[in-house]
């Protein structure tokens, strides 16, 4: 049977595993978050740079 | 609705989004008391969930929609219809990730096939699946009947992932809310969350519709700068 300060350490030890689990699940939901409004917003540029050079495409003829 | 009004939806918006965010951020992490069972692992359920219950929202809202561009063949149905379904694989992507970061400490394994995570991936794979089909149909009219029709077929999955663990035995923890298995001191962080995503959920939504419009404006230069040749 473990003395009682080697069970406190396993307990600690335990709760950092999953505190590791915990923080990996928080950066996931905002990577993921960022990584989305990245593309969306990477893909308005060129939607954007496309709509303006088009309308100066068919301005000048 | 013009520019300036549609400018203004979207500062309420954010700011409501911004707001919330910090809230949830406080009641998941700070002020929710320390599960007794799975210590401060529980506390991946407060966006675990609400992240599954907008993906779910969203794939019904692509549905709706679906169904809406059978009856008005209106190209506007359409592009509500796709947004929604991109918007809603990204939380169904939140979901997939952040599950299995809860079930390895929990039941020691990244991945079980039982009903709730089977239909899951699933349903993950329809709609990432419907986002890329579209990608090969270069008719704008054929490709938003095809979708449709793959987004109401795709929604079949919806309720069985919703009642899989209803109907079946699974190792998937049962529905907190219904069961009275939630302490009533976490309930109000659960439905802060839920809110903040339902928020963001919108906000997502608008934002990735009007790049679909604008898309739709590049299509419409491009047939006109073809004509004009």
């Amino acid at each position: 049977v473990p003395d009682e300060p080697q069970r406190r350490r396993e307990g600690v030890d335990e709760d950092m595993n999953t505190m590791n689990y915990l923080f990996a699940a928080y950066v996931a939901v905002w990577l993921i978050l960022a990584v989305y409004l990245y593309s969306i917003h990477s893909r308005e540029k060129k939607l954007r740079q496309d709509v303006e050079r088009l309308k100066e495409t068919l301005g000048k003829r | 609705m013009n520019k300036n009004g549609r400018d203004r939806v979207d500062t309420v918006l954010l700011a409501l989004l911004l707001v919330g965010m910090i809230l949830a951020l406080y009641m998941a992490f700070l002020q929710t008391p320390r599960e007794s069972t799975m210590g401060d692992l529980q506390r991946i359920f407060y966006f675990h969930v609400p992240a599954g219950i907008t993906g779910l929202t969203a794939f019904a809202f692509n549905f709706v929609c679906s169904v809406m561009y059978l009856i008005r063949r209106n190209r506007w149905w359409d592009n509500l219809a796709f947004s929604a379904a991109e918007v809603g694989v990204m939380f169904m992507t939140m979901v997939m990730i952040t599950g299995p970061l809860w079930a390895k400490p929990a039941w020691f394994v990244w991945w079980a096939w039982t009903p709730r995570l089977t239909s899951s991936l699933i349903l993950w794979l329809l709609y990432v699946a419907y986002l890329l089909v579209r990608n090969y149909v270069p008719d704008p009219d054929r490709r938003a009947m095809m979708s449709a029709v793959f987004g109401i077929v795709a929604f079949v999955d919806a309720p069985i992932v919703w009642f899989s663990i209803r109907w079946w035995r699974d190792i998937h923890p049962a529905p907190m809310l219904e069961t009275g298995g939630l302490s009533p001191s976490m309930r109000p962080a659960l439905w802060v969350c839920w809110l903040v995503f339902q928020i963001l959920f919108i906000c997502l939504l608008r934002r990735r519709f009007f790049l679909e419009s604008t898309r739709e404006e590049v299509e419409w230069l491009v047939r006109r700068a073809e004509t004009a040749r």
